[in-house]
């Protein structure tokens, strides 16, 4: 009881409740018990191999499925999980691991360096950042079965961060390396033979996804459940209901909304937590096309920053329970920066701004009028986004004319083929900005693929500071580099930034261990255990 | 003596012939429920087209916190997930719900009224071709069709209307054409047919008046069903965006379903009395021009 009491104030008294926690630890006596069904839920996957689909609707499941090479702590540090130990050359161009002896896969087959290559061939290829994360690994080379050689043409700061399950799994050559197209290899959904500590038992994709226990693990005693039943559940409010009943007892990347939230914690029994997902950083913005007039006019984009209270959107929508965000990076990233310029929620000021660009109040009061879209993938959020940007630019003679996609398909056709005035949108830092953040602002990135500079920035000088920190190995040097990309970020208002994402975790008291890593739920749940 | 009880009886049992429209006025009013349903009708659409005139707060507009429940703000029925006057909502959304229920039972009537009179007044091949058709339309599911038609063309309320008129004219369809099956070979037909009438004239100027009554029924009818039709498509998130209309306040509002009960529960209200009150009309008038309940 006290215990939960501890777990549930984490959220607002974190280092506090930390050091009250690992006080308590031996007085409730938490000695991890192996055994038990863990009920959690998933919105759907059409696929399990994480190695070609990113997101966390494949990557919670198959973060259980597949292994990796290394694990990342809370504090962005790498541990042995696969591999059992490495070294760095000096010059950070060579990485060699050496492979857990025995690791086996679910058929019973060995893991190899050769699956190793495999596999990081394979997300380099497939995987929608593959070549963001691994496009400077040269090659990996097999001396022999249980090491595997790392040769980079330049260094890559983040790499081990790659190297999670999640980001870099390590699948079966011997069933993946049929010479079929991995993105839509049957086996990705059937009879899918993993590494890690869970293996598939029941697929029904409608339904419910039913993992099982891998005895035969590489690490001993682990996994602790028996079992992990993922129930397919679409709706949030359903979810809300269900774990206030008490039907499920974890739920990452909740879906929730902040709302929720406090009725959830209400209930004494369920922690609602927004730690562990620094290496997924969700957050959210409004993007502009900036080819076309009037968003290719600074002072335009700057009169959009100063009528959009961000503080006020986070109030209202997320209950106060997100940072406003000020930029490109997560206030979760090691690289955040809070220096950068601010625009004060000012309606005159943005009129002002709208006459010195040109655009006075015309006829019906109107300036210029925009189509803003709205995806259909994170609509709780985006809607009311839209409505209140709507409501508010109306009130300085902008006519915002909201446009719903009707599918996810839809949306991302007209954004990636330029097709549009502005969108709501979102992405995902991930653990190093390389993958996550340089997409949005490199010039050699304008392409028509989704999530990537569909907005059309390019500037020189940028482009400078974006390569400088993609290679640059000294960690205070690389943070003084991004704060200055995120000030010029901010300053060009490539995008602007609204509220973080409202990303959380809910878990009830019978749950022991829930990931809390940087990668929270994406991480393997090797060490999650039920209480009595 | 003759005359005067001539006159007498002229005047008692030959009463001056009233017109056909105060007959069913008549029938009509004599009819509780009917005039109760006229009375709530008059009331939504007074509270509708007057109301934004009285009460100028405009639904958009961020008012006062969000999710204040009924009676304790200025905003007599609360506000919703932005702070936006529910009130305010179901005034204007008035306006937008009844003119998306009338243009999509506009749009029932005239493909329905069409394609029936033309099948059953041809009949033969023109027959089974259109009422393959229709059992095309019949046999598809309802909401999914329009989903689909919403979904390609845009949440617009246009295309939300003519998503509804295009899934529900079937049943008018059959309904003409059964009317028009009955007519086409009465005397008054044959007639204006043997002295040289054309089939349209036919059609539209001597059957189609006659067939008129079920028919206005109908239509009175397919305006409650097309806004409980737009409430449903709303209810599965689509709605124009740009617009307010009672069943997007209930889609928009659902989320917070847990927190705010005022959100759905009054535009929900807003839609039973709406209907209530047209099914009570309809039904009103169905009695009243039915020449065979007139006689009761």
């Amino acid at each position: 009881m006290f215990h939960t009491k501890i777990m549930r104030r984490l959220l607002i008294v974190a280092p506090l409740a930390i050091t009250a926690m690992l006080g308590a630890t031996p007085i409730s006596a938490a000695e991890p018990k192996a055994g038990g069904t863990l009920n959690t839920t998933s919105s759907g996957y059409r696929t399990l191999n994480p190695a070609v689909q990113s997101g966390a609707a494949t990557g919670i499941p198959g973060s259980q499925i597949f292994a990796g090479l290394v694990l990342i702590d809370e504090n962005y540090k790498a541990s042995p999980y696969l591999a059992e130990s490495w070294t760095i050359s000096d010059d950070n161009l060579t990485y060699s691991f050496k492979l857990v002896e025995g690791a086996k896969f679910h058929d019973g087959q060995p893991i190899t360096s050769e699956d190793v290559a495999f596999s990081l061939e394979t997300v380099k290829a497939n995987h929608p950042f593959g070549k963001a994360m691994f496009s400077n690994v040269a090659t990996v080379e097999t001396p022999d079965a249980s090491t595997a050689v790392f040769r980079l043409s330049a260094p890559i700061p983040g790499l081990l961060l790659s190297m999670e399950p999640l980001l870099l799994p390590i699948i079966p050559k011997h069933v993946y390396g049929d010479g079929q197209d991995l993105k839509k290899h049957p086996r990705n959904m059937e009879n899918v033979v993993g590494s890690g500590p869970f293996k598939v038992a029941e697929n029904t994709p409608a339904e419910k996804l039913v993992l099982v226990k891998n005895e035969d693990f590489f690490i001993e005693g682990r996994p602790y459940l028996d079992k992990l039943v993922f129930s397919i559940v679409k709706d949030s409010l359903t979810r809300v209901l269900m774990m206030e009943k008490g039907e499920i007892d974890y739920v990452g990347f909740s879906g929730i909304r902040a709302t929720d939230a406090g009725r959830l914690e209400k209930t004494g029994r369920l922690t609602v937590t927004t730690e562990g997902y620094g290496a997924v950083g969700y957050i959210h913005y409004l993007e502009l096309n900036l080819r076309d007039k009037p968003f290719s006019d600074l002072k335009v984009r700057e009169a959009l920053a100063h009528a959009i209270d961000t503080s006020f959107i986070a109030k209202i929508l997320f209950g106060g329970r997100v940072d406003a965000g000020t930029g490109p990076l997560h206030t979760g990233s090691v690289f955040y920066s809070g220096d950068v310029p601010s625009f004060e929620a000012d309606l005159d000021k943005a009129a002002a701004l709208l006459d010195e660009a040109g655009y006075p109040v015309g006829a019906n009061d109107e300036r210029f009028s925009f189509t803003l879209d709205i995806p259909s993938w994170a609509k709780q959020a985006h809607g009311p986004m839209g409505e209140y940007i709507q409501s508010q630019l109306g009130k300085i003679g902008i006519k915002v004319e909201l446009r719903q996609a009707p599918d996810f398909g839809t949306w991302v056709k007209r954004i990636s083929s330029f097709d549009y005035q502005a969108t709501m949108n979102g992405s995902f830092n991930y653990p190093d900005p390389v993958i996550g953040v340089h997409r949005h602002f490199d010039c050699d990135n304008i392409r028509n693929v989704i999530w990537s500079n569909t907005q059309g920035y390019c500037d020189p000088a940028m482009d400078a500071l974006l390569d400088a920190a993609a290679i640059e190995t000294d960690l205070d040097k690389r943070k003084a580099t991004y704060a200055e990309i995120q000030r010029k970020a901010v300053e060009d208002l490539i995008f602007i930034y609204m509220p973080q994402d409202f990303t959380a975790t809910v878990y009830s008291d019978k749950v022991g261990n829930p990931p809390s890593s940087v990668f929270g739920p994406l991480a393997p749940w090797h060490e999650v255990y039920l209480k009595d | 003596m003759t005359d005067s009880s001539l006159d007498n009886f002229s005047t008692e049992s030959m009463e001056k012939p009233t017109s056909p429209a105060r007959q069913t006025w008549k029938m009509f009013s004599s009819n509780q429920s009917a005039v109760a349903g006229l009375i709530l009708l008059a009331i939504v659409l007074i509270f509708s087209l007057v109301g934004p005139l009285v009460y100028p707060v405009a639904p958009t507009e961020m008012v006062w916190m969000p999710l204040t429940p009924p009676l304790e703000s200025d905003y007599l029925l609360g506000t919703d997930y932005l702070g936006r006057d529910i009130l305010a909502g179901l005034i204007n959304g008035g306006r937008i719900t009844i003119a998306i229920g009338a243009s999509a039972a506009l749009l029932t009537i005239v493909i329905g009224v069409t394609i029936g009179a033309l099948s059953g007044y041809y009949g033969g091949w023109v027959d089974n071709l259109l009422m393959r058709v229709t059992e095309f339309f019949q046999v598809l599911p309802n909401l999914l069709l329009a989903m689909v038609v919403v979904m390609l063309f845009s949440a617009t309320l246009t295309n939300i209307a003519i998503a509804i008129g295009i899934v529900s004219w079937t049943s008018t369809a059959r309904l003409t054409r059964a009317e028009f099956l009955r007519l086409r070979n009465m005397d008054y037909v044959r007639a204006e047919r043997s002295i040289g009438a054309k089939n349209r004239r036919i059609i539209w100027a001597v059957i189609l008046p006659n067939a008129a009554p079920p028919l206005i029924v109908s239509a009175a009818l397919s305006i409650g069903t097309a806004i409980l039709f737009e409430a449903g498509l709303a209810f599965l998130g689509l709605s124009d965006p740009n617009n307010m209309s009672w069943g997007r306040m209930i889609g928009d509002n659902r989320p917070y379903i847990l927190d705010s009960w005022w959100g759905v529960t009054f535009p929900g209200i807003a839609i039973f009395l709406t209907v209530l009150a047209i099914s009570l009309v309809g039904d009103g008038l169905n009695d009243a021009l039915n020449p065979k309940l007139r006689k009761r």
